[in-house]
C-alpha cells in the first residue's frame, strides 16, 4: 500500500504523462464525440452499406462540424451516454440519440410509461441525392438544427411511435390544412417544404 | 466571408463568398437553388455562435453561415 503522498505523486505523474502523449498523438474528433460502442456500430453500418457509406475522413470531418455546434455539456453527454438534449422553440426537450433508427426521443415528465417505452419519432435523412449515406454526425446535426429551427416541420415530417404524438401530428396537419384551405393541402404544403 | 456547407457522404463541402464584393456569390446561389429546389435539401441559417438557427427557403446573400442538408423523411 502506497502512502497518500506517493499516491498523489503517481497520479500527478500519470496526468502529465497522459497530457504529453495526447499532444504527440492528437485524438480524432469522432473519438472525442462518440463512445466506443457508437463508433463500432457506425463502422459496421458503413461497411454494410455496400460502398455507399462514408469513409473515415468523411466521418471525422462530420464529427468536427457537429462538435462545433454542440455545447460542452452536450458533447460530454453524447460521449458518455450516447445522446444530447435539444430544446425546441416550444420549450420541449428532445433527446437526440447517436443511432440511425428512432433517434429522436421526446423527454416528457408526464409520460408515466417512460421506463417501459420511450416516446420516439421515426425519421430518416441519411441519404443524399446520389444514394450515398451521410455520416452519423451530419445526420445528428441536421436533426438538431431542424428541431431548433422549425419544430413544427419536424413534427409534420416525422412519424411518432406513441399515441399522443400521432394525435398532435393530426392536429397540426388539420391546422395547416385549414390555414391553406384545401382538401389535400397538407401534402402540398409538405411537398413545398421538401 | 460567408460560408455555405453542403452535407454529403464525405462530410461537409464548403463554399465561400464575399457579401460585400459579391465574389463567389453567384455560384453559391446557383448551388443553393439546385440543392433546395431540385433535390429538396433543407437550408439552415446559422445564428451567431451557432445558436438560434433558422430554416430558410431562399438564398440570403448576407448570411454568415448556411448549412444545406438532405431532406428529412418520415420513417
Amino acid at each position: 500500500m502506497l502512502p497518500a503522498r506517493s499516491r498523489v505523486r503517481v497520479r500527478r505523474f500519470a496526468r502529465r504523462f497522459r497530457r504529453r502523449v495526447s499532444k504527440l498523438f492528437p485524438v480524432s474528433a469522432e473519438r472525442e464525440l462518440f463512445g466506443s460502442r457508437v463508433r463500432y456500430l457506425e463502422q459496421r453500418y458503413a461497411e454494410r452499406a455496400l460502398g455507399l457509406g462514408s469513409g473515415r475522413g468523411g466521418r471525422e470531418r462530420a464529427a468536427r462540424l457537429l462538435a462545433r455546434h454542440l455545447k460542452s455539456p452536450q458533447r460530454r453527454c453524447l460521449r458518455r451516454r450516447g445522446f444530447f438534449i435539444v430544446v425546441g422553440k416550444s420549450g420541449r426537450r428532445f433527446r437526440v440519440w447517436a443511432r440511425r433508427e428512432l433517434s429522436v426521443e421526446l423527454v416528457n415528465s408526464a409520460n408515466s410509461q417512460h421506463v417501459q417505452k420511450p416516446w420516439c419519432y421515426c425519421i430518416h435523412n441519411g441519404v443524399t441525392e446520389d444514394g450515398a449515406l451521410l455520416p452519423l454526425a451530419d445526420y445528428l446535426l441536421e436533426l438538431k438544427l431542424c428541431l431548433e429551427a422549425d419544430e413544427e416541420y419536424f413534427m409534420l415530417t416525422s412519424n411518432p411511435d406513441f399515441i399522443q404524438g400521432v394525435i398532435e401530428k393530426n392536429e397540426l396537419l388539420r391546422r395547416t390544412s385549414a390555414s391553406i384551405g384545401g382538401q389535400d393541402a397538407p401534402s402540398n404544403w409538405l411537398r413545398a417544404c421538401n | 466571408m460567408s460560408v455555405m456547407r453542403v452535407l454529403g457522404r464525405a462530410g461537409d463541402r464548403e463554399l465561400t463568398w464575399d457579401p460585400e464584393t459579391g465574389a463567389g456569390m453567384q455560384s453559391a446561389k446557383l448551388l443553393f437553388e439546385e440543392k433546395t429546389q431540385h433535390f429538396g435539401y433543407l437550408a439552415f441559417l446559422e445564428g451567431p455562435n451557432g445558436e438560434g438557427s433558422e430554416m430558410i427557403r431562399n438564398f440570403d446573400p448576407h448570411a454568415s453561415s448556411i448549412i444545406l442538408a438532405p431532406r428529412l423523411v418520415g420513417g
